[in-house]
């Protein structure tokens, strides 16, 4: 599945390249990918035929999440402003919220690699999804569960802060 | 797995946190001690807490000899469901104190017998700091917080002795401010921060005539500075019912009869300039309450605040209401009727509100001599 993000579908649409860190290609829709800020960043300048970006911190697996997230996005707002425009309801934010939670309930490994993909890539929406998640983990738990969690060193001796 | 985290990173989990859990983690590691730690963290955590409202309620006693029973009630403005919970004091001071003021999730609890007895108490890490006795009674406390000079300021309003007593954070000594006005207002009402201006309503007695006059005025002090300023209010106000509240950035006076509202907006302190915002009348109000009868009674609360930056003078009116033994909360524009909680029976609800901010982390009090 991971170079088979090709747009087959009518009309053609312009298309960028995304390679992960790992060497896959992944072919996207030029609005898909403008959902990061780093790409958008400049993209005008580049010529049309050098549109390929080495995401040199992402891997495909990430990335291919990273994607996912992204169409939906793209979709996910087309839909929410025609339904405003013929005035009809539409609870599109509501699904797109449920979705974006359902997204982002991953196992720890995937939530921080998408974290800091999405840091990378500066996707505004999915870092504070990613970071509102994290926090959301930390709620309840000790600190020692939390270095357990977080893989931190306890460099913190017995009581550290007694003298403060 | 997390450690490669940047820190900015880091800050930004530890911003969504909450206060409670960051106090307990704090040790995980010497980072997060020194992120959680620093005052531009506890300023932007601040920031993203969630505002409530404190209501006092009052039940009394019919039984001789026994004292009122006073109850405070926190509400999340900003949940949907507008939760609620009865405040919680430090054990030792239980039915102790009243609750006075607060300011960025400090409250200040005052003794209810042993004169003049003051407390900052912090509900989310349980500090509790008792204050440097004053030297006079005061009618009116309020905390501020000093952002030119990042401390605390407690405030004390001595109507007698002409006075206002000023605690800055990390000092032992009150210093005592005294203002160019004669006679010195009586108090009114509980002092309402607004743009680093304490504010609160006052009544003068002009006793030079041979009739004696009352005259109305707001009065502020500088956070900062410690300057005194006389506003007058609006021409149009004579003997109603009045409270100040802060509406995004804005010092607002509601007054009120028992079926007039109107709310005024100062628009210029220098040259005591107000604008009438907002005005409404008791039998106009959509899906009114049937019991509902009077804004003025001891059974109604209005609160000209919900702390919404998107809200207008007139989305952000509500009115809590204590019907049989049940709290309501009203939104005069919308005219929906919201079940809060259920209270004791003859319980009243006092006029004044303390804006209270749930989530703080504040723990700088901790170790200040004095604070």
């Amino acid at each position: 599945m991971k170079d088979s993000f090709n747009p087959s579908i009518e009309p053609p649409k312009k298309t960028v390249t995304l390679v992960s860190s790992d060497g896959y290609d992944f072919e996207v829709e030029e609005e898909v990918a403008l959902e990061s800020q780093v790409i958008k960043d400049g993209f005008e300048d580049k010529a049309v035929d050098d549109r390929e970006y080495l995401l040199f911190n992402v891997h495909s697996d990430t990335l291919e999440l990273i994607i996912k997230y992204c169409e939906k996005h793209v979709s996910s707002r087309k839909s929410i402003s025609a339904a405003a425009a013929s005035s009809s309801s539409s609870n599109g934010e509501e699904a797109l919220k449920e979705w974006d939670e359902h997204f982002i309930s991953v196992d720890t490994n995937t939530l921080y690699d998408i974290l800091m993909a999405a840091d990378y890539l500066n996707i505004k929406s999915l870092l504070d999804l990613a970071i509102q998640k994290v926090a959301d983990t930390i709620h309840g738990r000790s600190p020692e569960q939390i270095r357990k969690k977080f893989n931190i060193e306890n460099d913190s001796i017995i009581d550290p802060w007694a003298s403060e | 797995m997390a450690t490669y985290f940047p820190e900015e990173v880091i800050s930004q989990i530890l911003l969504r946190v909450h206060a409670r859990d960051l106090i307990r983690i704090k040790t995980v590691c010497k980072l997060w001690h020194s992120l959680i730690s620093n005052l531009n963290f506890v300023n932007a955590h601040l920031a993203r807490s969630h505002p409530e409202i404190i209501l006092t309620t009052c039940r009394y006693h019919s039984s001789e000899g026994r004292e009122d029973i006073y109850d405070y009630i926190s509400i999340d403005m900003q949940e949907n469901d507008l939760p609620s919970k009865i405040f919680q004091f430090p054990a030792s001071l239980h039915n102790k104190v009243y609750l006075i003021h607060s300011c960025n999730g400090l409250t200040l609890l005052q003794d209810r017998d042993d004169f003049p007895r003051l407390y900052i108490y912090n509900p989310v890490t349980r500090e509790c700091n008792t204050l440097s006795p004053t030297q006079y009674k005061c009618h009116q406390w309020a905390l501020a917080y000093d952002d030119s000079i990042r401390k605390y300021k407690v405030f004390g309003i001595a109507s007698e002795k002409k006075v206002c007593l000023v605690l800055t954070q990390g000092e032992n000594l009150w210093k005592e401010v005294r203002t160019i006005e004669d006679p010195f207002p009586v108090l009114r009402s509980n002092p309402v921060l607004v743009e680093k201006e304490l504010c609160w309503f006052s009544r003068y007695m002009d006793s030079l005539n041979e009739n004696i006059q009352r005259l109305y005025y707001v009065n502020s002090i500088d956070v900062a500075t410690e300057e005194f300023r006389n506003i007058k209010i609006p021409p149009s106000i004579t003997k109603l019912c009045h409270q100040l509240s802060a509406v995004n950035g804005y010092l607002c006076l509601t007054s009120v009869s028992n079926d007039q509202l109107d709310i005024y907006v100062l628009l210029d302190k220098v040259n005591s300039q107000w604008a009438i915002c907002y005005s409404t009348n008791l039998q106009s109000l959509p899906n009114k309450p049937a019991f509902l009868e009077s804004f003025l009674n001891d059974y109604t609360c209005i609160v000209a605040k919900r702390y919404s930056c998107r809200s207008s003078y007139e989305d952000s009116l509500n009115l809590f209401i204590i019907n049989q033994n049940q709290l309501f909360l009203y939104e005069l524009k919308s005219g929906k009727l919201r079940h809060i909680a259920s209270v004791g029976w003859i319980t009243e609800l006092c006029i004044d509100y303390v804006p209270h901010f749930k989530k703080s982390c504040q723990m700088e009090m901790k170790g200040q001599k004095g604070m």
